[in-house]
């Protein structure tokens, strides 16, 4: 089992470092590009979410991010002390949830994506806050 | 992320370059109303080398294509890469766009 943590500091400038870094570790292993892309992408959401509702974009909070590469599963950890998310918000993310009308371009959301990606591409999502950390795990099974 | 512009027989052409998040989305929203400024509505997305988007920056798109569509215009993405085109598919948001396979395609589609 391999695993590393990243710091940055709560400035969606950084985002993209974090979700690049993530992405090429995974490339380094059994992963696949769209694998590797995949967990660029949930990193990237999860980040986001910190930065933007968690901190409410104040920039100067820590995110840590934690990658874990086992044999069979590769989990990110992402951290934040903000605003504790509503867990029923993680519950009712779901992509084929989305009241989004397609048939007409006005009803269909500019935002709120997030978590459903997330879901959807991840194996199994979990949150949970503790002595004041919020981490969002999210495993991908192998 | 960088955007050029430019006209092909009439059509605003406007490639995108890098990544498409929470970051670069105000720019391609800017971009698209300075356009629109110069009634330019009837708009094509080359994306090709667009290498990553997340829900911030298909955010971008949708709200691109409602302040289009409401000067009776529309958006059209081309050249989309794999994992970009996947992220659409997997958010049902490819229903929306119509997407080509170039962007001389996507021109001439107009």
């Amino acid at each position: 089992m391999k695993k590393i943590k990243f710091i940055i500091k709560s400035d969606l400038e950084n985002v993209a470092l974090a979700g690049m870094s993530i992405n090429k570790l995974c490339s380094l292993t059994t992963m696949d590009d769209s694998q590797s892309f995949q967990m660029e992408l949930c990193a990237v959401e999860a980040i986001n979410n910190s930065i933007i509702h968690a901190y409410n974009n104040e920039i100067t909070n820590d995110v840590e991010i934690y990658l874990e590469i086992a044999d069979k599963y590769f989990q990110l950890d992402i951290c934040d002390r903000g605003k504790t998310m509503d867990k029923d918000i993680l519950e009712r993310a779901d992509i084929n949830l989305l009241k989004d009308n397609f048939d007409n371009p006005e009803e269909i959301s500019e935002s709120g994506r997030g978590l459903a990606v997330i879901k959807d591409v991840m194996d199994k999502v979990t949150y949970k806050s503790v002595n004041g950390i919020n981490r969002l795990t999210m495993i991908k099974y192998i | 992320m960088e955007i050029y512009e430019e006209i092909n027989d009439g059509i605003a052409v406007l490639t995108l370059e890098g990544r498409l998040d929470a970051v670069s989305s105000k720019g391609l929203k800017d971009a698209v109303n300075e356009l629109l400024k110069k009634e330019k509505s009837s708009i094509v997305l080359n994306m090709l080398k667009v290498d990553f988007i997340d829900s911030s920056g298909l955010g971008s798109l949708v709200s691109c294509l409602k302040t289009v569509n409401n000067e009776r215009g529309d958006i059209r993405l081309a050249s989309l890469q794999d994992q970009v085109r996947a992220i659409l598919e997997l958010t049902r948001l490819y229903r929306v766009f119509q997407i080509f396979d170039d962007s001389d395609t996507a021109v001439k589609s107009y």
